[in-house]
C-alpha cells in the first residue's frame, strides 16, 4: 500500500511540460499542486479519510436503527438483538447488528426541514441553501485542509451524487462517478492516440483557446477548468487508475458487498480509499418509501446491512479503520404513524445516523427518542451538532473561519457543538 | 440570460425581493398580456437588445446586484454539449425520433371489463411491439450509444451517460441539473465515443472538410463547424502548419482541438 511519492518523475515531467505549454499556466501558480500534491494545497499531516454513504430519500428510523417493538406505531417490521447488550436493531440489519461493537448509532438526530432537496443539502454543507453562496461539502473540505494523499488520483470522489465544492472553487471539486460498476469511464484512448499524439493536439487546443481565455481573465467557472484540465491528464496517465475498476476485485468479494448499486459504490469507495483518496460519497437512492414499506425496506435494508458490514470488516482488516470515518447519514427520519398505503411520510423531528471507525468511540448508542421514535427526546442531535462531530473526528478546524470570495465568514461547525461522547 | 431577476428561483415568499422590482413589474405584465404564453414570452425576450448584446465575460457574481448588461457567460447546458456533437456528426440528427411507440400503447389500452381472451391477446402483444421498439432503437446506435438530440432520449439516463456526466438531472429531485464541469466531462471530450466517431469517415465535418478544396477552406469550415467563427489569421496559421505536418490526420488534430477548448463549451 502506498499513500504518496509514488508517481514516476516522467510523468511529473510531463504534466509540467503539457501544463506550461499548452494551458498556458505557470508552473509556479499552482500546478506544482499536481507535481508535489501533498503539500500545495493543504499543509496538514491528517491521515484522516471518510466514507459517506449517504441514504437519499430519507431513511426510516424504526426500520433500521431506532425500532421500537412495544409500540404500535412498529408495524410490519421486526427487531432483533444486537451485539450491545440491550440495544436492538430491525430485523433487517442483522448483520449490523452483529458487529454493532463497531458502530456509534446517534438516535436523537432532527433536521429543520423536511423537504428532500434542502435536507440533503443541510446535511452535506451544515447550512441552509442560500441565494447568494454555495457551501461546501465534506470531501471538498479536506482537500483544502488536509490537501491530498495521492499525487494523480483525485482528493474526493462521489458515487451517485453528492455536494460540490462550492465557495472553495473548482480546484477542491470531487470526481463524480456515475456508476460504481464502470468506475471513472474513457480513460483508454484510442490505439493510435500515443502520449506524443496527445500533447500534441493539447498544445494545438491551448493556441486555440488562448483567445477566449484572455477574453475571460478573472473568470472563476473558466479558470477552474486549469485544474480539470490538469487533474484530467494526471489521472489519464495515473499508474493507479485500476483504483476506480472494481472488476479488479475477485468475485467472491465482489459477492460480499452484494451486487446493489451501495455494494458497488461501498467496494469501490475501499478501493480509492486504500489507493490513497481521502473522501468518496456513496449515494444510495430511493428510500422514501411513502408506499409498500415492507417490500422496499426488505430489498434497501438487506443491501446496507450487506454493504456496509462488508465495508468495516475489510477496512478494519486493512488496518484503515482507525483513520477511515464512515457515516451513514440521511436527510429526515419518516413518521412513526404508517400511511393508508402501507407506507411511512416524511419526519424531520427524528431519525437515526450512524458513525464508525476513525478513532470514535464504538459500541454505543447516543441520544434516544420517545416510545414511538417520534421525538428526539433525550440528548438531541442536531444536523449542525452532527457535522461539528464529523469535523472534529476528521481533525478539521470546525471554529475556523473561512471567506467566500464574497468576503462572508463560514465555519465548518456553523452552530454545532461536537459530541463529546463519540469523538 | 443566466441570472434570474429572483435568483436562484423561489416560491415568491413575502421576503422575496426581485433584483429589479421595476424589470419584474414590466415582466409581470407581459406575461398576463400575452395569457401565459411561454412561447410568445421568450420570443420578445429573444428579439430584445438586452439578449442580443455580448455575454458578460467576468460572469456573475451571486453577492453582487447583476444589472443585465447582457447574458451571463455560461457553459453550455448537458443538453446543448450533446445536441452540438451530434449535429457535428450526422445527418440532420433533427430527423431522428423515438421509437413509435403507438402500437405498444394500443397493445396496452384495454378496458376495465376485458375478457380473458383480449388479456391474453394483450399479454402475446406487448413483448411483440416491445421488440419492434427495440430492434428499431438497436439502428440508432454507435458503440452502445443512441444517437438521438437529447429531447428524444428517455430520462432520467443511466447515471453513467454522457448527458449526466455535463450534468443532466437525475429527475430525482427538482432544478437538479447543473452546468459544474469534472473531470469525467474532459474525459468524455478526450476519449469518449462520440468524440471517436466524429473523427471517422461519414461524420458530418468529414465529410464538410473531405468535399471542400483547399487547406484553406477546410480550416474554416472547422472553425465555423465548432466555434461559429472564421479562424484569426494566427490560428489559421498554426492550423495549416500543423496540416502540413501531419497530412489529413492533421485534420482530426485540428477538430480534436477545437472539441477540446473552453471556447467550444461556453456560449459567448
Amino acid at each position: 500500500m502506498q499513500f504518496s511519492n509514488n508517481e514516476d518523475l516522467s510523468r511529473r515531467a510531463f504534466v509540467q511540460s503539457i501544463a506550461k505549454s499548452c494551458l498556458g499556466v505557470s508552473l509556479l501558480g499552482g500546478l506544482e499542486s499536481v507535481a508535489s500534491a501533498a503539500s500545495a494545497s493543504g499543509s496538514s499531516k491528517s491521515n484522516k479519510r471518510m466514507i459517506y454513504l449517504f441514504m437519499q430519500g430519507a431513511m426510516s428510523q424504526l426500520d433500521t436503527f431506532d425500532p421500537k417493538p412495544d409500540s404500535k406505531m412498529q408495524g410490519p417490521t421486526g427487531v432483533i438483538q444486537t451485539k450491545i447488550p440491550g440495544v436492538q436493531f430491525s430485523e433487517h440489519l442483522p448483520k449490523l447488528a452483529a458487529s454493532a461493537d463497531k458502530l456509534a448509532v446517534i438516535r436523537s438526530m432532527n433536521s429543520s426541514t423536511g423537504a428532500h432537496g434542502p435536507g440533503q443539502y443541510l446535511m452535506r454543507t451544515n447550512y441552509r441553501e442560500i441565494a447568494s453562496t454555495v457551501h461546501p461539502g465534506w470531501g471538498s473540505w479536506m482537500h483544502k485542509v488536509h490537501g491530498r494523499m495521492h499525487q494523480s488520483l483525485p482528493a474526493s470522489v462521489q458515487v451517485g451524487g453528492g455536494q460540490g465544492p462550492g465557495y472553495l472553487g473548482t480546484a477542491y471539486a470531487p470526481v463524480p462517478v456515475g456508476d460504481p460498476n464502470k468506475g471513472l469511464e474513457n480513460t483508454k484512448s484510442p490505439d493510435y492516440m500515443t502520449n506524443s499524439l496527445f500533447d500534441r493536439r493539447m498544445k494545438l487546443a491551448g493556441t486555440f483557446d488562448r483567445s477566449f481565455r484572455s477574453r475571460t481573465s478573472g473568470n472563476r467557472e473558466v479558470s477552474g477548468y486549469d485544474e480539470l484540465y490538469r487533474d484530467a491528464i494526471g489521472l489519464l496517465r495515473s499508474k493507479d487508475l485500476a483504483a476506480f475498476d472494481v472488476m479488479a476485485e475477485s468475485e467472491q468479494v465482489r459477492e460480499k458487498y452484494g451486487n446493489s448499486k451501495l455494494g458497488r459504490g461501498c467496494l469501490l469507495a475501499r478501493r480509492l480509499i486504500e489507493h490513497g483518496v481521502r473522501f468518496v460519497e456513496v449515494g444510495y437512492g430511493s428510500w422514501d418509501h411513502h408506499s409498500d414499506l415492507v417490500q422496499n425496506m426488505t430489498e434497501r435494508g438487506a443491501a446496507l446491512d450487506q454493504a456496509l458490514s462488508a465495508l468495516l470488516e475489510d477496512l478494519e482488516q486493512r488496518g484503515l479503520l482507525e483513520d477511515t470515518l464512515v457515516v451513514v447519514g440521511t436527510e429526515f427520519g419518516r413518521k412513526p404513524k404508517m400511511n393508508e398505503r402501507a407506507g411511512r411520510d416524511h419526519h424531520p423531528a427524528a431519525y437515526s445516523c450512524v458513525l464508525a471507525g476513525g478513532g470514535i468511540q464504538a459500541g454505543q448508542v447516543y441520544g434516544e427518542t420517545d416510545d414511538d421514535a417520534f421525538y428526539a427526546d433525550m440528548d438531541p442531535v442536531s444536523v449542525e451538532d452532527f457535522n461539528a462531530t464529523i469535523g472534529t473526528v476528521l481533525d478539521l478546524p470546525i471554529r475556523k473561519e473561512f471567506y467566500s470570495p464574497s468576503g462572508r465568514p463560514f465555519t465548518i461547525a456553523h452552530d454545532g457543538d461536537p459530541i463529546k461522547e463519540i469523538i | 440570460m443566466g441570472v434570474g431577476v429572483i435568483d436562484p428561483v423561489d416560491e415568491i415568499t413575502d421576503d422575496t425581493e426581485p433584483s429589479n422590482p421595476e424589470l419584474m413589474d414590466f415582466l409581470v405584465s407581459e406575461m398576463i398580456r400575452l395569457d401565459f404564453n411561454l412561447k410568445e414570452f421568450m420570443r420578445i425576450i429573444f428579439h430584445t437588445r438586452t439578449y442580443q448584446r455580448q455575454v458578460t465575460y467576468a460572469g456573475y457574481d451571486p453577492a453582487e446586484p447583476y444589472y443585465f448588461p447582457g447574458p451571463v457567460l455560461r457553459r453550455m447546458t448537458a443538453e446543448q454539449v450533446w445536441d452540438s456533437l451530434l449535429k457535428l456528426s450526422i445527418k440532420s440528427p433533427e430527423a431522428f425520433l423515438r421509437p413509435d411507440d403507438s402500437e405498444y400503447i394500443a397493445a396496452l389500452d384495454l378496458d376495465g371489463d376485458a375478457s380473458k381472451d383480449e388479456i391474453l391477446a394483450v399479454l402475446k402483444k406487448v413483448p411483440e411491439a416491445q421488440t419492434a421498439m427495440n430492434q428499431e432503437e438497436r439502428t440508432q446506435r454507435y458503440q452502445n450509444v443512441t444517437l438521438r438530440r437529447a429531447s428524444e432520449l428517455q430520462q432520467p439516463l443511466p447515471a453513467a451517460h454522457f448527458l449526466r456526466q455535463f450534468g443532466q438531472s437525475d429527475r430525482e429531485i427538482i432544478s437538479e441539473g447543473s452546468t459544474e464541469g469534472t473531470v469525467p466531462q474532459l474525459l468524455a471530450l478526450f476519449n469518449g465515443p462520440i468524440t471517436h466517431m466524429m473523427l471517422e469517415a461519414g461524420s458530418v465535418i468529414y465529410t464538410e472538410v473531405d468535399q471542400a478544396a483547399g487547406i484553406t477552406n477546410r480550416v474554416r469550415i472547422i472553425f465555423l463547424s465548432i466555434l461559429g467563427r472564421m479562424p484569426t489569421s494566427d490560428e489559421m496559421s498554426v492550423a495549416s502548419s500543423e496540416i502540413r505536418e501531419s497530412k489529413a490526420a492533421g485534420y482530426g488534430n485540428v477538430i480534436w482541438a477545437l472539441l477540446n477548448t473552453r471556447e467550444f463549451l461556453f456560449i459567448q
